[in-house]
Parts: C-alpha cells; structure tokens; sequence
C-alpha cells in the first residue's frame, strides 16, 4: 500500500512525541488571522500581569518584537529619505537602538492594562502580497481600542510590518518624529543616533535595578 | 488678563517666526513640506507653554481626579458629559449626509436622556446603539475643506485652521449652550468646557505619559499622532483605500517610494 512520506512522518511524530505535546508546540499559523490572533493573545498573556519587574516586560517585548515583526523593514521604512544616506554601521546601529525604545515603549503601554482580551475581527488581502488584519482590544472599562496590523509571509513565517491603533500608525509616527529630529540636525542621520543612543540608556537605566 | 495672554503670542509670533526650508536638498525640502509646518517655531512655543501649563494645572488636578474618583464615577461623569454632546454629534452627522449614524444619535440621546437619567447610564450602548463622535471640522473635511497648516493652539492643543474653525463652530451652535444661554445660566458653558477637560486628560493620563517617555521628540510626535486620529476619525475607522506599510513602500525605485511616502499623508 502507498502511503505519501510526509503523512508517514506526520503519523511516526505523532506516535513518539503524543497529542498531549500539542499545545507546546508552535505550529506556524495557517494564516494571516491566526497569526494576529496567536499574537494579541500572547501580548496580553504575557505583558499584562501585574507580578513580573518591568525588566522582565521588556525582555518579554524584546521576544514578541523579534519573532512576529519584520523590524529591519519597518526600520528602513522609518528612516525613509534617509536610509540610503546612512553607512552600514549606522542601520546596524539605529535598529539596535530602535528596537530598545520600542519594546519599553510598548512594555509600558501594555504594563497599564488589566483583563483585557483580544480579537481578530476580519482580515483583507492586500495589493502587492499580505494582508491587513483587524482586530480588537476589549476593555473591562471604556470602549473597545481597534487595532489594524499589516502582515506579511516571508519563507513561511508571518510578519508584521505596521501596527495600528485608533488608526495611529507606530511606524508612521516615529517615521515623522524621527525626520524631525534629523531636519532639526541639519539632516545629519547621526544627530538622530545620538539623540536615540542617549533615549536608550535612560530606557535601560530605568529598569536594572 | 485674556489681553496680556494675547500680546504674548503675538510677541511670541514674531520672535519665534517662520520655520526654515531646507532649499539646497530636494529630498529633505518635501519632507519638510510635507510636515506642513509653516510656522513650526510659533507651534513649537505654544506646545512648551500648553506642556507648561499642562504639568502646572491641568495634569495634577486630572492625576487628582483619577485618584478620588472611582471607576464607576469617572466613567458616569464621561457618560454625562458625551451625552450632553449627541445633539452636536447628530448635527454633524445630518451635516455629513450620515442617516444612518445620525439615527443612533437620535436614538441614544433619547434614550439615554430619559432611561439613561440625563445620560448617567448608557442604556443604549447596551441596547446595541454603539457611541460614535463627530464635530464641525471632520464635517469640514468631509465637505472637502483641506486642513490647512498645523496649528497649535493654547490650551488646546493640536490643531489647524479648519479644525480650528470647527472648535469656534462649535462652541457658537452647540444646542446644549443655547439652552443655557436662554436659561440664563451664564457658567454653564465654561463649567462644562473645564469639565470636559478633566475628563479627556484623566482618559489619556498614561498613554500620554508613556509617549513622552519615550518619545525622542514629543512635538512631532504629537503632529502626526493628531494628524492621524484625525484622518481616522474623518474617514468614521473605515479602512482607507490604498494602504502603504513598511513592507510595501521600500521599494528601491525612488519615484516610487516618494509616490507611497505621499499617500502616508
């Protein structure tokens, strides 16, 4: 009898490993829903509780960042006119910085909320591949805060390259906040760096105890 | 005393003056226009001074307000006073060719009034009449008005001619104050203004506090953050027809790039 290989293996693992090591598993998400979903239920599970330090909220953050979002796009997309004006050195440099600011910055939004839960409401393709997925945050208090992630797949791995809330774009925001602040050092990149290296450190100092 | 308060920005006008273009880098010189930041400097004062005055006022008697009051009090106070606004909302929405919305308007400012105890309870949120604001500069915007340079205003805040024109709107058609005026309760507009002021800063305390932390510069910050909670709130959340993100809008083609850095604004 012919059994296809892969169903073979699937059934060989199924048999050594066991249904009860299902929910440890991190199986990659069948779409772009499920994967916004998995992500906003992660981010509550894991950076709401009100018994961890904020270093660990952060280092927490710094994971999430990491695996569900494509920050080096995201990076060169906040950089815009200027990423092409910077060495090597300087992108390796404002993506370290970049992703330190950022994961306090939603460290401490998250720190705030309390019994909130996540839903994914509906999920359109985009022109030009991924998708934009809504969803919502519902509060115990207050009406529910819409947000909107635009995703991509990459050799099988979802991303996310934009993130909304109340239709404010995070990477839109430091796009412009970040021009600014270039434009104000006579559009010097390391002006900028300079300013961010400074923001990281009492980021950092912030939370070492 | 408003007097003093206006020779102040005046001067403060004309010391600060008009933003400079970066003219010998093409790049940069449309960036910098479309910040749409003409008087970037005159904006720049107001901000420190409504931050001033922010930290001096407004924000320790809202930390105040927060602390005494409980939840279940603070969000009847906010109940109370989005219900007093509905006659607005629903103006806007008719203005706006809304039937739709206006009627929920209708419907929760009826019910509310009446079940609600003059807007204490929101009985028709539970009922499946879902809030929704609107004012006279998204109707405005929706008439076609552009929004015109950024603008801060004292006090405030964020703003910008057409939006700014809409607060005056506002503050002269609102039915409520109308009411008031005929009733000859003087205070009754400025009560409710100061009220209202609490209640949207003590709702923003910590999502305030938390993008000044670490934010790198909070003005510009705040340009866009306003900039686009207002193309949100004009569009009523409804998705925008081309969407650019990261993802899409690196493109090595420069013209490209310049084509999706337009539509971000």
């Amino acid at each position: 009898m012919f059994i296809p290989r892969s169903l073979l293996a699937a059934g060989l693992a199924l048999v050594l490993v066991g249904p009860w090591a299902a929910p440890e598993t991190r199986a990659a998400p069948a779409d772009a829903g499920s994967f916004v979903s998995n992500l906003g239920k992660r981010a509550i599970r894991e950076l709401t509780p009100k018994d961890i330090s904020d270093a660990e909220r952060v280092k927490r953050m710094r994971a999430l960042l990491a695996e569900a979002f494509d920050v080096k796009a995201i990076s060169k997309f906040v950089l815009g006119i200027y990423w092409r004006r910077t060495t090597e050195d300087q992108r390796a440099e404002f993506l370290k910085l970049y992703k330190t600011v950022v994961s306090h910055s939603y460290a401490g939004l998250f720190k705030k909320y309390t019994g909130e839960t996540f839903e994914v409401i509906r999920q359109v393709s985009v022109a030009g591949g991924g998708s934009i997925v809504y969803g919502r945050i519902k509060r115990m208090n207050g009406p529910p805060v819409a947000v909107e992630l635009q995703v991509v797949k990459n050799s099988g791995t979802y991303k996310a390259v934009d993130i909304k809330i109340e239709g404010v774009s995070m990477p839109l925001t430091h796009r412009k906040e970040y021009s600014s602040v270039i434009r104000r050092n006579r559009g010097n990149v390391a002006g900028l760096l300079s300013v961010l290296r400074k923001k990281a450190s009492i980021l950092e100092d912030s939370i070492s105890e | 005393m408003p007097s003093r308060v206006v020779v102040i920005f005046a001067a403060a006008f004309l010391f600060a003056g008009c933003a400079t273009p970066p003219k010998d880098d093409p790049e940069a010189l449309a960036e910098f226009e479309k910040a749409n930041d003409p008087i970037e400097p005159f904006n720049r004062v107001v901000f420190d001074f409504n931050m001033f005055v922010d930290k001096l006022i407004f924000k320790p008697i809202a930390t105040m307000y927060d602390g005494a009051m409980p939840e279940y009090g603070q969000e009847r106070v906010h109940n109370v006073l989005a219900n007093m606004r509905a006659p607005v909302v629903f103006i806007n929405d008719v203005l706006q060719g809304e039937g739709q919305r206006a009627g929920v308007t209708a419907g929760r400012f009826a019910i509310n009034t009446t079940v609600g105890v003059l807007g204490i309870f929101d009985v028709a949120g539970e009922w499946g009449l879902e809030p929704h604001s609107e004012d006279f500069g998204q109707t405005f915007a929706v008439w076609g008005a552009p929004e015109g340079f950024y603008l801060v205003l004292p006090i405030f805040g964020p703003s910008n001619p057409r939006d700014g024109l809409g607060l005056l709107a506002e503050a002269i058609l609102d039915p409520v104050n109308y009411w008031a005026r005929s009733e000859d309760i003087d205070e009754f507009p400025i009560s409710r203004t100061l009220a209202t002021g609490v209640d949207i800063r003590s709702r923003n305390l910590d999502t305030l506090d938390e993008i000044e932390r670490t934010s790198i510069d909070f003005y510009a910050a705040i340009r866009s953050l306003y900039r686009q909670r207002r193309a949100d709130e004009i569009r009523n959340s409804r998705p925008s027809a081309i969407q650019p993100a990261p993802g899409f809008s690196t493109t090595p083609n420069p013209a490209q790039q310049a084509e999706s850095a337009a539509l971000l604004d």
